[in-house]
């Protein structure tokens, strides 16, 4: 259940329990994201389909989370919902200490561009760019030096041993290369967090391990990450795994 | 920096996916050809005596008037005009052009018949500057027998360019001296000339020679027969020279028609004549006047093209937008990607518009190639001499950039707003759907595409309906085995001599001679009934000979052909054709004397009794009413320009007539032609038409095809979850591809739908100008639907065949 868990024994004496048994935290910029009562359904012409309800979630500043589910639980939804591309039918999304539930979609382009970066199990590289240029994409629409520009992505290519292939165009290489690129492209800006939607899920056990590994370096390097999965297996990497059930999150406990 | 990776990616995207690619480039560069094609044609024709310096200020005075309720419009002015009009205060300059009758002209290296001799008043060339390529303008038309020549046609006569001060003989009798030459007359003029001799001179010899049947016409007010151009100073208010050149000519014509026919000048025999003036750069477009010296143009039609230029652009970006989008799948990820990643609507709306433009600008380059290689084909259909450098050159080029970049914006409007309005989610895991509205609009498009192919598909069959059958209707002539033969010149000699030479070959069966033949625009003059002065008529007068009815296979249809020669009563014998007939019957009058009023001071006989009537000959093709026509008789052969020859069927006939031809006539080129192609010239303009026609059908089918590929690549991408269900569902690639493309065949069958009624209507407003028409047999529609239909099959098959079979086969 929400509030069941603590994830943040660390930092105890900064919240305090309400009435109703939920968290309340009384430092709100310290978190990366905190969510009350999410409410999103789909609408179609007679029916709603209700996706998430009531969801509660918290990720501090620095944490790696995982939220585990089976298809259907709202996983999806929710990636979108917490990567600031869709709004809530109702309830409360606050990035950074800012209420973004209410927010445009401009409003909220302006907000996660340059801080969310998102991983994918398709990898979705465009198949026009090549590895370089996939890689730069993020940097096109943040207003940076041509100079700088180079500089990081050399640095992010480095960092993922791409450099050998960085003239390559997608269809040219393996799922782990591509898997490696999309980590390059997803922190070439040096986000503040990282959602990653089944990153393993296109690969073999080895590639899974290798982009595990890399995940978690780039979490210890200080960037916030939520991996979105349906094995438990790979959520046990994460310090903290948060299960969610038919749109409720059922757990939410921390991970040793 | 950004704009270069969106283009980067453009052309990535463009090699990745060429043979959709390529095809959609090809579409728009066709599109944009045949609009650059047309707008070129429109800009050349709009702009006629547009190249004269001080255009603005050069005006033609033309003749309007009335003869006995006939209105009078004419480009061509009396001579003592210029003179009259020189005193007005605001006038600068003015001279006259005067067309000469064709003559046999001899270079040093060649000879031939030509029909570009005009003469001109000395200060021509300070109103129409050309390039003096030698000689100056100011002397070239002063001295006595000085002719100027053209490029070309010095090119022609002497084989060189250089040839001031070389002799050229005319008619074999008279010399001039080449005195300068200029440039040819640029195309788009609205007259032109190959020789250009001093019109004073000529002048004051008539002046010297009264007895000359062409010295009545210096003096003489109601003679027209010259152009007449004024310079105008500048700033000069037009209206008012109009009134002033009123104000000085209008007591001369009336001293004139007082003097001509004693007095009478009011009722129904009135005889009125003023002058106007016209500027003349309008005259190409909007001159309704008769006698002009070349061809015009009809402004509608312009506007015609231009709006036709303006839909095939339209036509073209919408083509383009549903080819961009019908395959809009395989952008999906990279929006949604460039979405995820901080590009924002604006950025993505920038993205495909640039691509867009980038497109355009594309396929500019190849209309231009296009252009460029179809422009030969397109002069000889416009019968004009265009270039791309001409277009090029013009400062309005840069409407070439605004108009290609306004088309890659309106073009790329739709598929930013569609690309850029993505859900990036939905976008990457392919959930999209396209509104059934979007569906609906696609159809639409589609319908209107095939229903303007259709219209202009029937149309076209219609016209070469029309043209053929007014070609096998009766011209009031029998065309086969004949050939009329161009004597040439006013020197008659051997004339009759030759006539004798070739009546004694076997080959030869019959030979007329003629002032006029079919083509040829016979000068019409003014006739009244002996005894009746009431009422003018104006009759086309023939001089021919006996053996003209039969060599030309003439229907007499009532009385007898004429004898040469005048009869008991001093009357000369003439014979009138049907329309004539009817048109002296309607005056009334039951008289059989004819007395002929105008040209009477150049004619020999002016009283003629008639005593036949021929069936109409047609002149000039049937388009129109039949002109009433008098044949009379041409004593020995003094004004005969052309020969009538029927031919037997016997091989070398044609050869046999040239062999007398060099015996009788040595030195003078035989130029000849078969009185069937004299015929079929009668309609080279609906001919023109027709192969315009042609080309604006091929267009429409073209553009249908692409229309069709773009709706059934739409149509599959809107159903493919449907088909992967159905396939599963064990349905087969026939049932797939029927399935898919219902609404392809639903749209295209509402097209045919609109078309049919559409074409029939088009058509009848096209027959409406002809005074005899036809009706288009039922098979003339269907075989257009056919043809259609066939298209929309194979590109069904193709595209639609191709995708279903990946559909199966996954």
């Amino acid at each position: 259940m929400a509030g069941a868990g603590v994830g943040f024994e660390a930092q105890a004496n900064r919240k305090a329990l309400s009435d109703t048994g939920q968290r309340v935290y009384d430092l709100e910029q310290w978190l990366m994201i905190h969510t009350r009562d999410l409410v999103k359904g789909y609408h179609g012409q007679e029916v709603t389909t209700p996706v998430l309800i009531n969801v509660n979630i918290d990720v501090g500043d620095g944490e790696f989370v995982a939220i585990a589910g089976p298809s259907g639980s709202g996983k999806s939804t929710l990636f979108n919902i917490l990567g600031l591309l869709e709004a809530p039918d109702a309830g409360s999304i606050v990035f950074r200490g800012e209420e973004v539930a209410g927010l445009g979609e401009a409003d909220r382009l302006a907000l996660r561009r340059g801080h969310i970066a998102y991983v994918f199990r398709q990898f979705n590289l465009v198949d026009e760019l090549s590895v370089a240029e996939n890689v730069a994409l993020p940097l096109l629409y943040l207003k940076m030096k041509r100079s700088e520009r180079r500089e990081r992505v050399e640095e992010a290519l480095g960092r993922f041993g791409l450099g050998h292939i960085s003239r390559r165009f997608p269809r040219q290489l393996s799922g782990l290369q591509q898997q490696m690129t999309a980590l390059a492209r997803a922190t070439v800006f040096q986000p503040t967090l990282l959602l990653a939607d089944e990153p393993t899920g296109n690969l073999n056990s080895a590639g899974g391990s290798a982009v595990m590994e890399a995940l978690s370096a780039i979490n210890e390097a200080g960037t916030t990450l939520v991996l979105f999965t349906n094995s438990m297996q790979e959520a046990q990497k994460a310090r903290r795994i948060i299960q969610l059930f038919d749109g409720h999150v059922v757990t939410d406990h921390a991970h040793t | 920096m950004r704009i270069l990776n969106f283009i980067k990616t453009f052309f990535r995207n463009i090699l990745l996916h060429s043979g959709f690619s390529l095809l959609t480039l090809f579409g728009l560069s066709i599109g944009i050809a045949m609009s650059l094609l047309v707008l070129i044609y429109v800009y050349y024709e709009s702009n006629y005596d547009r190249h004269w310096p001080h255009t603005e200020q050069i005006f033609r005075l033309y003749s309007y008037g009335e003869i006995s309720g006939e209105a009078i419009k004419s480009a061509v002015t009396p001579q003592p005009l210029a003179g009259v009009v020189a005193q007005a205060e605001d006038v600068e300059a003015v001279v006259r052009l005067v067309p000469g009758a064709r003559k046999l002209v001899a270079g040093s290296f060649n000879r031939s018949l030509e029909s570009g001799f005009f003469y001109a008043d000395p200060g021509f060339f300070e109103i129409f500057d050309l390039t003096f390529l030698e000689g100056d303008p100011h002397s070239a038309l002063r001295d006595s027998a000085a002719v100027v020549l053209t490029r070309s046609t010095a090119l022609r006569l002497f084989g060189e360019e250089k040839v001031k001060g070389a002799l050229l003989t005319v008619e074999d009798s008279s010399v001039f001296r080449v005195s300068a030459v200029v440039e040819d007359v640029p195309a788009n003029s609205h007259f032109s000339f190959d020789f250009l001799a001093s019109w004073p001179e000529v002048e004051a010899r008539l002046r010297k020679h009264p007895e000359d049947e062409r010295a009545g016409m210096i003096d003489n007010w109601l003679h027209l027969n010259s152009y007449t151009y004024l310079k105008a100073k500048t700033n000069v208010n037009v209206s008012q020279l109009g009134r002033e050149v009123a104000a000085l000519t209008v007591q001369e014509v009336e001293q004139q028609i007082a003097a001509s026919f004693s007095g009478r000048g009011e009722g129904e025999g009135r005889i009125a004549i003023n002058f106007g003036l016209q500027s003349v750069s309008s005259i190409h477009l909007h001159s309704q006047l008769d006698n002009e010296p070349r061809e015009r143009a009809s402004s509608l039609y312009l506007y015609i093209f231009t709006a036709i230029a303006i839909f095939i652009l339209l036509v073209t970006a919408v083509n383009f937008m549903n080819l961009t989008t019908a395959k809009a799948a395989r952008r999906y990820k990279e929006v949604a990607v460039r979405k995820y990643f901080g590009a924002g609507r604006r950025m993505l709306i920038m993205q495909f518009l640039t691509e867009a433009v980038a497109f355009s600008f594309l396929a500019l380059f190849l209309a231009l190639v296009l252009v460029e290689w179809l422009l030969p084909v397109f002069n000889a259909m416009f019968q004009i001499r265009m270039s791309v450098a001409d277009f090029i050159r013009e400062p309005d080029t840069i409407w070439i950039l605004v108009l290609t970049m306004s088309l890659g914006v309106l073009s790329g409007s739709y598929p930013a707003l569609f690309f850029s309005g993505l859900k990036p989610w939905s976008a990457l895991n392919g959930n999209m759907r396209v509104s059934r509205l979007g569906l609906v609009l696609r159809g639409l498009l589609i319908s209107f595409q095939t229903a303007l192919a259709l219209v202009l598909l029937v149309l076209t069959l219609g016209m070469a309906w029309q043209l053929h059958f007014l070609q096998r209707s009766s011209h009031g002539f029998q065309e086969e085995d004949a050939l009329v033969v161009e004597w040439g010149g006013t020197d008659t000699e051997g004339l009759l001599e030759l006539k004798e030479g070739l009546l004694q070959r076997s080959e030869v069966d019959k030979v007329g001679l003629a002032q006029f033949v079919p083509g040829d625009d016979p000068t019409v003059v003014s006739f009244r009934w002996e005894g009746d002065s009431t009422r003018v008529l104006l009759l086309a007068l023939n001089y021919v000979d006996e053996g003209f009815f039969e060599a030309l296979g003439a229907e007499l249809t009532a009385g007898r052909w004429w004898n040469a020669g005048p009869d008991s009563s001093g009357a000369a014998e003439a014979v009138i054709s049907a329309s004539a007939l009817r048109l002296l019957e309607q005056s009334g009058a039951q008289q059989q004397f004819l007395e002929m009023i105008g040209g009477r001071s150049t004619a020999r006989d002016y009283r003629f009794k008639v005593v036949g009537v021929v069936a109409d000959i047609a002149f000039s093709g049937i388009k129109g009413e039949a002109r009433p026509m008098v044949f009379v008789p041409d004593r020995e052969a003094a004004r005969s320009e052309h020969l009538i020859i029927r031919l037997n069927t016997a091989p070398g006939a044609v050869n046999a007539v040239q062999e007398v031809w060099r015996e009788q006539a040595p030195g003078r080129t035989m130029h000849y032609s078969s009185l069937a192609a004299l015929k079929e010239g009668f309609y080279a303009e609906e001919q023109r038409f027709a192969h315009i026609a042609v080309m604006f059908a091929l267009l429409a089918l073209v553009l249908m095809v692409f229309g069709l590929i773009g709706m059934s690549a739409f149509l599959l991408q809107y159903h493919q979850k449907q088909l992967f269900i159905r396939k599963v569902l064990s349905a087969g690639f026939k049932d797939l591809l029927a399935y898919s493309l219902r609404d392809y065949w639903l749209f295209l069958a509402g097209g045919m739908a609109l078309g049919l009624p559409a074409a029939a209507f088009v058509l009848q407003f096209w027959l409406a100008g002809f005074s005899r028409t036809f009706v288009l047999p039922f098979y003339a529609y269907i075989l257009p639907v056919l043809l259609m239909l066939m298209l929309a099959f194979v590109v069904a098959w193709i595209t639609g065949g191709r995708e279903i079979r990946k559909v199966v086969d996954s």
